[in-house]
């Protein structure tokens, strides 16, 4: 399983619709909020792979201006 | 206990991440930070990508990495990573990875026309050795070249460039940044007097305003483009223009898109001056103060053969750089031509949108920054179009302040640091100096303890000129370190061709079976970046270091053991004594030859049977500094290990001599395994983050504002080329350069423009991205973005096989009429990276006169369904 720490940046404004858009997904979690318009988010994956997959859909989404990675861990299969 | 497991894991990356960007965390989940992190062994290294230089975390546990991570203190990119640096671990690990030499051989025999065979070192550098000194002793140090890397650490630039112009005194050294910075480089010395950017990546946080010139910074420079889109949420009144000559992602946050017509950026960099200066929206006192207006010959060619029909009545080909003084009213009236409705309809950019671009450099109030890379630089007028972006920013006095500068972007990690301030160009010696200046040879000279004489003062051969060479056969012997030429090349078929099949022999060292590995007769294994240690130098001028975090695999060998470990096959008397050299003109030296320097070399008392290896770098004050050190923290050195000292530390400490007191000036080895890099100049401990102003660099007087204190061409006619001299020390150049035509167009035969690229997955040739299996799914393959309008008058549809063809090569390719990229009608883009769609064999060999870099953006293509 791979997890990884995301940082996704919108308009302060827009916080809240971006928070509950990233949640909308299942593999996606909001963790901290900066009133200046950042999300710590966790995304969980089979792999790295579908991580980047999933990463791209964040940055697809409706009022996200910037999405990327800053962390990841690999665990074993059996976690 | 799973679900448990896996939450507690989240809880922790997600408080590392907030932890890192500055979001306050609890006690308790710093703890769970600490727990997750506990077995591993985190040292901070940087990325092996782009020029950006991202500071990254790597965490390595029984000698595998881990967990990468965005360098939380890293001043670059603050805790973030793009998608090719979150995998960076995984470059090493492609199963294709070469462990050990391999040698065209036949009947047990080194044989051109063999097949690949395993070989051992020891054989490896037997033949090596026995084709060096076949065309050495035959042709002289001419016939035997280096092509070099921007991705080439410092030290293993700075060991290439000793061994060539020291040790065998050949110039021919020549990176592959010559395609991605030479008129960057070329445009700094002209403007300035000395190379790299004024000003930092601190100027976002500072600007108004930011116009991106030909460079996708959404895809090319992704980190940047954040730290860009960051600004533009929090300081609303940020504008953000993307000039281009296809739509793409960079677009997205754009207040102004403006797609031109390839190669008319020169005529609206002239639109902005005149508009600057009809509205009055000059800085006058800076412009009296701190500036000299200058232009050049226009009849310079394209950089093409002399035969090509092309650079026929090119009647200042050989004196492309020349320049001199104007006056202001001299430039004021050169650009008067330059209307709104003469660009407008050379550019096809509307004049709604030149006026609102011209407005917002005229704009006294607004702090402005230019950035660029490859648009600018592979152009066939690189070095003017280059100066053109200086001259709009001076003008309005918007340079080497907080918040206002241009900015010249760059294409690879240390393109700074080792291409340009190593100096592994055909002309320059470290630290901006030249092998053509008596003074510059004598520096290098007494720095590196040779005979008077030693270096070669006849410039090399430039990468497109050493291919070129390859060809007629001038260039023999060509080992190529850290790069991909014959993928990377513009006319790739020309030189494949040369490489197969003349009388010649290629080495290419690299860490995996590149198309260059396939056409080369002896390919070497090299180790990857964490597998050795090293420094980077980013665009911003700052060096960052690493310690090597693994090891190699199999018998994969550090750049720089390669190199050394050849210097061992070669004694002083076999190259210091008198050699020919076709062509050599210089005062103090007979035509046509090297001296014999071996007397002086024994008043300093080398033996003629000594190594290169001995006396440029198993020197008694190398060995000085011992290894093991206590700075490598427990980290293992396997260069060092072998040479029985620390290489990398000794070539820094006699590196660094070249550049203190004359404006280069680095810190010591240990300091920057402390700290997240620093920015040169580096005095009393301090880095500079504005170069040229007061207050900010130390080598600007109190009192003086600004000083243009760069050394190089300050000193040249006025009025005209035959024009007395005059002395314009201290002072920038603000060129009028014109709009001049592209060295092919579209027409009738050939009826559409390629543009090359990048895309944000891959980097350069693939060579490591296509290993990493989640980078090569996300994009698997290159693809022709085309106008739908385009396509459908083809009969194309999306996803249709076509073969695109110029004059010089054809590929297959699938046709995309959708997504990140939107070329214009008339425009396809092509990215470089897949060695299956070999784009290159279509690209056109013209250069820049001055930097000689080849303009890979315009040539005329077709396209039919395959």
């Amino acid at each position: 399983m791979n997890v990884s720490g995301i940082v996704v940046a919108c308009r302060p404004e827009n916080l809240d619709p971006v928070a509950e858009a990233v949640e909308a997904f299942p593999w996606a979690q909001v963790h901290h909020r900066d009133p200046l318009g950042r999300l710590v988010v966790t995304i969980e994956a089979a792999n790295e792979g579908q991580g980047a997959a999933r990463l791209r859909d964040l940055q697809q989404l409706e009022q996200v201006v910037m999405a990327e990675f800053a962390e990841y861990v690999t665990l074993p299969d059996e976690d | 206990m799973g679900q448990t497991r896996r939450e507690f894991v989240k809880t922790a990356v997600a408080a590392s991440v907030a932890t890192g960007i500055g979001i306050p965390v609890s006690a308790g989940a710093r703890e769970k930070v600490a727990e997750l992190h506990k077995d591993w062994k985190w040292d901070k290294s940087v990325c092996r990508f782009c020029g950006v230089g991202c500071g990254i975390m790597m965490a390595t546990k029984d000698g595998r990495v881990v967990s990468v991570k965005g360098d939380p203190e890293s001043p670059v990119n603050r805790g973030l990573n793009c998608i090719k640096g979150y995998f960076n671990a995984k470059i090493m690990y492609g199963e294709d990875r070469l462990t050990k030499p391999l040698l065209r051989m036949k009947d047990g025999r080194y044989d051109k026309k063999g097949r690949f065979a395993p070989v051992s070192w020891e054989q490896a550098f037997d033949v090596m050795e026995a084709k060096f000194k076949e065309y050495y002793g035959k042709h002289g140090p001419s016939s035997v070249a280096i092509f070099g890397s921007g991705q080439y650490t410092i030290d293993e630039g700075y060991a290439a460039v000793k061994f060539m112009k020291a040790g065998v005194r050949s110039n021919n050294i020549d990176p592959n940044a010559r395609h991605c910075m030479a008129s960057a480089v070329a445009g700094f010395i002209q403007t300035f007097g000395i190379d790299e950017p004024p000003g930092c990546y601190d100027d976002i946080e500072l600007t108004d305003a930011v116009v991106s010139w030909g460079a996708n910074m959404a895809e090319c420079h992704p980190i940047l483009w954040s730290r860009v889109t960051d600004r533009k949420l929090t300081h609303p009144k940020t504008k953000v223009v993307n000039l281009t000559t296809f739509g793409n992602r960079t677009s997205d946050i754009a207040d102004l898109e403006i797609i031109f017509e390839p190669q008319t950026d020169l005529a609206i960099m002239n639109f902005i001056a005149r508009h600057m200066i009809e509205k009055g929206a000059i800085d006058k006192k800076f412009i009296d103060d701190h500036c000299v207006f200058a232009t050049g010959p226009t009849d310079i060619g394209y950089g093409l053969p002399a035969d090509h029909p092309r650079e026929q009545g090119q009647k200042m080909r050989g004196k492309a750089g020349a320049h001199w003084t104007i006056t202001f009213e001299e430039f004021k009236k050169a650009l008067e031509p330059y209307t709104a409705d003469y660009v407008s309809k050379l550019s096809k950019v509307p004049k709604k949108q030149l006026v609102e671009l011209a407005d917002l450099y005229s704009d006294r109030k607004r702090k402005i920054i230019s950035f660029w890379t490859m648009g600018f630089n592979q152009h066939t007028r690189g070095t003017w179009v280059n100066e053109q972006i200086y001259a709009i920013h001076l003008l309005g006095g918007k340079m080497s302040t907080p918040g206002s500068g241009a900015f010249s972007l760059t294409g690879q990690p240390s393109a700074c640091g080792t291409a340009r301030e190593v100096g592994t160009f055909a002309h320059r010696l470290p630290s901006d100096m030249v092998v053509a200046n008596a003074g510059h040879r004598a520096k290098s000279e007494k720095l590196w303890h040779l005979p008077p004489k030693t270096l070669n003062p006849k410039v090399g051969t430039h990468a497109v000129k050493m291919m070129r060479e390859l060809r007629s056969g001038g260039v023999r012997f060509f080992w190529a370190q850290v790069t991909n030429p014959f993928q990377d090349f513009a006319n790739a078929n020309e030189w494949v061709k040369a490489a197969r099949e003349g009388d010649n022999f290629i080495v290419v060292s690299d860490a995996y079976p590149t198309v260059s590995a396939k056409v080369a007769d002896l390919v070497l294994p090299a180790a990857m970046i964490y597998e050795k240690w090293g420094a980077y130098g980013n665009a911003e001028r700052r060096t960052q270091h690493w310690r090597q975090q693994v090891k190699a695999p199999g018998e994969a060998k550090a750049d720089i053991w390669q190199t050394m470990e050849f210097s061992k096959r070669f004694k002083l008397k076999e190259v210091w004594g008198e050699q020919p050299l076709p062509g050599l003109k210089a005062a103090g030296f007979a035509d046509g030859k090297l001296p014999d320097v071996l007397p002086e070399a024994k008043k300093m008392g080398y033996d003629p049977e000594q190594t290169l290896y001995d006396v440029l770098f198993a020197r008694a004050e190398y060995k000085k500094y011992a290894w093991p050190d206590p700075i490598a923290n427990g980290h293992p050195n396997d260069v060092a290990e072998d040479a029985g000292f620390f290489v990398q530390k000794a070539l820094w400490a006699e590196y660094r001599e070249f550049g203190l007191g004359n404006g280069h000036d680095l810190a010591d080895f240990d300091t920057y395994h402390r700290v997240r890099g620093l920015r040169w100049p580096v005095v009393n401990g301090r880095e500079t983050q504005w170069r040229f102003k007061e207050g900010y660099d130390p080598y600007v007087k109190p009192g003086k504002g600004y000083d243009f204190y760069g050394k190089a061409l300050k000193k040249i006619p006025s009025g005209s080329l035959k024009g007395e001299k005059t002395d314009v020390s201290g002072r920038a150049k603000i060129f009028f350069r014109p709009y001049a035509e592209p060295a092919e167009s579209p027409d009738k035969d050939y009826d559409l423009w390629l543009c090359t690229g990048r895309v944000l997955e891959h980097w350069h040739s693939g060579s490591m991205t296509k290993r990493v299996p989640e980078l090569n799914r996300a994009v698997p393959y290159a693809v022709c973005w085309m106008h739908p309008d385009d396509a459908k008058k083809r009969g194309l549809a999306r996803n249709d096989e076509v073969v695109l063809e110029s004059r010089r090569g054809k590929v297959r390719v699938r046709v995309d009429t959708e997504g990140r990229n939107r070329p214009p009608i008339g425009l396809v883009f092509v990215p470089w990276f897949d060695e299956n769609v070999l784009i290159n064999k279509l690209t056109l060999d013209a250069t820049c006169p001055i930097s000689k870099e080849t303009d890979y953006k315009k040539c005329a293509v077709r396209v039919r369904k395959a």
